[in-house]
C-alpha cells in the first residue's frame, strides 16, 4: 500500500521529529553541559605537574615550633606582658589606602575595660575564644549575621570539633584531648568531675599491634594499588578531595604544644567542674589569665610508635552560602562544620589503616603544617592569603591529614595558574578588614625581618600578618573569612565558571579577570566596610535562612 | 524543583531550535537564504540563548548581579550579530545592487 506523502506533511513530520530530538537532548543538557565545559577548560587551561615542591624553600629554612603557632602563643604568659605588635604599624604607607586595622588592638583593649594601651596577644586571644565558644556575644549582636541565632548555629557547627575531636584547630597537639563526664549506665547519672581522654585525633595505635600479632597485615600488590585503595577509602569515608604526599620532615612542627588547662567549678549550681585554658572568673572582670603550655619534642617514635612514610591529605569543602555572609558570625559555622567533619573522617581513615595493620595518626591542624602537605599531594596551590587554593573549591576548604607507615605512591604537585592570578588579583588583600594580607605583587622568599613570631621565614610566599588577622577576629566576635569569600577562585561547580576559566586564558582578559568578577558581583563587595554597610551581608544572611536547599 | 530545572533547560533547547527555524523560514521567504545570513543568525541565536542560560544558572546560584550583568554583557553581544542579520535580511534588492555598483567603481 503506497501512501502519497505531501511535501507539507513530510516537512511537518520531520519538524516534529527534530523538536523531539531537541527536547530529549536539551533535557540532558544540564547533565552534559557541566562536564563538557569543564573538559574544555582543562584543555584550554591545562594543569601542569611538577616533580619537586613548587615554591622555593631556602637552605636556612627551619621547622616552625608548634608552641609558636599564633593560637598557641595566646596561652603563653609571656605574651600577656606587653601589647601585641603588628609587622607594619601603618600599612597605609604601603597601600596608599586607609589602614583599617591600625586601631584594632586599642579597641580590643577597651572591650576589656583597659584604657590607654593596646591589648596583648593573650587578651586578644582571650576575647576571640570567649566569643568563639558562645560565652560572650559579639559587639554587633543586634545586627543580622551576628545575632544569638547565628552564634548558636556557629557553636553547634563547631561542637564536634570542641567536644569530640579535641579542638586541634588552634594547632594543639599531639592529637586532641577532650574532657567528658563519666556516666553510670546502671543509674543513668553523670559524674561531676570530668575525665580527660583522647579525642577523634587519637594516637592510640594498639589495634595495629593486635592485627600484626594476628598476622593480619594486608599486603598490597603494588604501591599504586595501595594508593588507589587508600584514596577510595578516604573518599568513601567522607573526604571531598584526597591526595598523597611523601612524608617530609620540613612540614612537621619542631615541637608539639598544648595549652595547660585548669579545673573550675561551674557557677550554674550543677556542681560540675570544667577545664579551661583561661580563668573564666577573672575574664568576666576584664582580666585574661592563662596557664602556659605543655611543649613536647616532635618525636614520632616516642608518641606514635613509628616514623611516617606517607601522608594522606584530605580536603573538606566549606559551605558556600555561609561563606557569602563573611565576615558575619554565621559564616564561621562553615569552617566549624568542616572542622567537626574533619575529625570524624580522619579518625575513620586512620582506623581503616590500623585495621589492615598499618600505623596511622589522624591530624587536623596539629602535628604539622597542612598546606605544604596538601600542595605536595597535588591538591592545589598556595594563594596570596597563604591558603590552599584548589580548582574545585578555591580556598573554601579545610585540610585534615593522616600520617602512616604504609608506603604509598605520592601524587605530584600541580599548578593551574593560581600563583600567576594571585599576583594580579589582590582581592583578598583589599577585602581584609585588618589589612593583614600583603599587597606586594610578587611572592618572595620571606626573611626573618619580614615575619612575626608565628610566621615561618625562608619560604616563597606573600606575607600575612597573623596579629592583625586575630585582632579583627577578636573585634568581630568570631572568625572573619572575607579573604576566602571574595576570592575569585571561590566558585561552585557551575558551567559558567568553567567558561570564565577558559576566558582567563586570553591575556587581556586575564588582567581584567578580577574586574569581571566584581562587575558580575560574585561574592559581594570587596571593600570590607561596604560589604556590611551596603546591606550585602544582611541580604546574604536572609538568603541563607530563607532557602533550605543548599546552593551547590 | 529538579524537574522544573530540567524543564527550563529543555525550554532553552527548544527555543534555540525554534529561533533557528524561524531565521531559516524568514530568510527563505525573503529569498535570501544564504550561508552568511544563516551563520550570523545562528551566532545571534546562540548568544541570546547563552544569555538566558547564564542568567538562569546565576539565578540558581543566587548571584543576582551576575544575572543582570549577563544580560548587559552577553545580551549586548547578541545585539551585534542580531542587528547584522536583520539588516542583511531587510536590505532591499535595489539598494544592494546600488551598493555593489558603487563599490565596483
Amino acid at each position: 500500500m503506497a501512501h502519497n506523502v505531501s511535501r507539507r506533511s513530510f516537512f511537518k513530520t520531520s519538524f516534529m521529529g527534530a523538536v523531539a530530538v531537541a527536547v530529549a537532548s536539551a533535557a540532558a543538557a544540564k547533565e552534559t553541559f557541566n562536564p563538557l565545559t569543564a573538559e574544555a577548560a582543562e584543555i584550554v587551561a591545562p594543569i601542569k605537574e611538577t616533580s619537586e615542591f613548587p615554591y622555593t624553600v631556602d637552605a636556612k629554612y627551619q621547622r616552625l615550633p608548634g608552641n609558636k603557632l599564633l593560637y598557641q602563643r595566646v596561652f603563653d604568659p609571656e605574651e600577656n606582658k606587653s601589647p601585641l605588635k603588628f609587622k607594619h604599624d601603618d600599612v597605609s604607607k604601603i597601600t596608599g589606602k586607609k589602614d583599617t586595622g591600625k586601631e584594632l588592638p586599642r579597641i580590643n583593649a577597651e572591650t576589656l575595660g583597659i584604657k590607654g594601651r593596646d591589648a596583648t596577644l593573650t587578651e586578644t586571644g582571650g576575647i576571640f575564644f570567649s566569643h568563639h565558644d558562645g560565652t560572650v556575644l559579639p559587639l554587633r549582636k543586634d545586627e543580622l549575621g551576628w545575632r544569638e541565632l547565628e552564634v548558636a548555629l556557629d557553636v553547634a557547627a563547631w561542637s564536634v570539633e570542641y567536644k569530640f575531636n579535641g579542638f586541634t584547630a588552634p594547632g594543639s597537639g599531639p592529637g586532641g584531648v577532650i574532657a567528658h563526664y563519666p556516666f553510670n549506665p546502671v543509674t543513668n547519672e553523670s559524674g561531676t568531675e570530668p575525665v580527660v581522654i583522647q579525642g577523634m585525633y587519637s594516637w592510640d595505635n594498639s589495634k595495629v599491634v593486635e592485627r600484626r600479632g594476628q598476622g593480619r597485615q594486608w599486603k598490597f600488590d603494588s604501591g599504586e594499588e595501595a594508593s588507589r585503595i587508600v584514596k577510595k577509602a578516604a573518599r568513601f569515608l567522607g573526604a571531598d578531595l584526597v591526595g598523597i604526599a611523601p612524608y617530609d620532615d620540613r612540614w612537621t612542627y619542631s615541637t608539639w604544644s598544648r595549652p595547660n588547662l585548669k579545673p573550675f567549678k561551674l557557677p550554674d549550681g550543677s556542681g560540675r567542674t570544667e577545664y579551661f585554658p583561661t580563668d573564666p572568673y577573672k575574664f568576666m572582670k576584664g582580666e585574661v589569665e592563662t596557664f602556659g603550655q605543655t611543649v613536647f619534642d616532635a618525636d614520632w617514635e616516642k608518641y606514635a610508635g613509628f616514623k611516617p612514610k606517607s601522608v594522606i591529605a584530605m580536603v573538606f569543602e566549606m559551605d558556600y552560602e555561609a561563606y557569602r555572609t563573611a565576615p558575619s558570625i554565621l559564616h564561621s559555622a562553615a569552617p566549624g562544620k568542616s572542622y567537626s567533619n574533619m575529625g570524624e573522617v580522619a579518625f575513620k581513615v586512620a582506623n581503616f589503616l590500623r585495621e589492615i595493620g598499618y600505623y596511622a595518626i589522624p591530624s587536623g591542624n596539629d602535628t604539622g603544617m597542612s598546606i605544604p602537605i596538601a600542595i605536595q599531594a597535588g591538591l592545589g596551590e598556595a594563594g596570596r592569603a597563604g591558603q590552599l587554593i584548589t580548582q574545585k573549591y578555591g580556598p573554601r576548604l579545610r585540610i585534615a591529614k593522616v600520617y602512616t607507615d604504609l608506603e604509598l605512591v605520592p601524587d605530584k604537585p600541580r599548578s593551574f595558574g593560581v600563583r600567576e592570578f594571585c599576583r594580579l588579583c589582590m582581592k583578598c588583600a583589599d577585602a581584609c578588614p585588618s589589612q593583614a594580607i600583603s599587597h606586594e605583587k610578587e611572592a618572595r622568599v620571606l626573611q626573618p625581618e619580614d615575619c612575626g613570631p608565628s610566621e615561618n621565614p625562608y619560604t616563597e610566599k606573600w606575607h600575612v600578618d597573623s596579629h592583625r588577622c586575630l585582632s579583627f577576629f577578636a573585634y568581630n566576635g568570631g572568625d572573619c573569612g572575607n579573604c576566602i569569600s571574595v576570592c575569585s577562585w571561590n566558585k561552585i561547580d557551575q558551567w559558567q565558571h568553567d567558561v570564565a576559566r577558559i576566558a582567563t586564558q586570553i591575556p587581556l582578559v586575564q588582567d581584567a579577570a578580577r574586574k569581571f568578577d566584581e562587575w558580575f558581583g560574585y561574592n559581594g563587595p570587596v571593600n570590607p566596610e561596604e560589604r556590611i554597610e551596603s546591606g550585602y551581608v544582611a541580604n546574604m544572611v536572609k538568603d541563607f535562612w530563607k532557602d533550605t536547599e543548599p546552593t551547590k | 524543583m529538579k524537574i522544573a530545572n530540567d524543564f527550563v533547560w529543555m525550554f532553552f533547547g527548544m527555543l534555540m531550535l525554534f529561533i533557528q527555524f524561524g531565521i531559516w523560514q524568514y530568510s527563505k521567504s525573503k529569498a535570501k537564504n544564504t550561508i552568511p545570513i544563516q551563520l550570523c543568525g545562528f551566532l545571534a541565536n546562540f548568544l541570546f540563548i547563552f544569555t538566558l542560560a547564564w542568567a538562569y544558572a546565576s539565578l540558581l546560584e543566587h548571584e543576582y548581579q551576575a544575572v543582570s550583568m549577563g544580560f548587559v554583557f552577553f545580551g549586548g553581544a547578541t545585539l551585534i550579530p542580531g542587528i547584522i542579520t536583520y539588516r542583511l535580511l531587510s536590505r532591499s534588492e535595489k539598494k544592494s545592487k546600488e551598493n555593489s555598483a558603487t563599490t565596483s567603481v
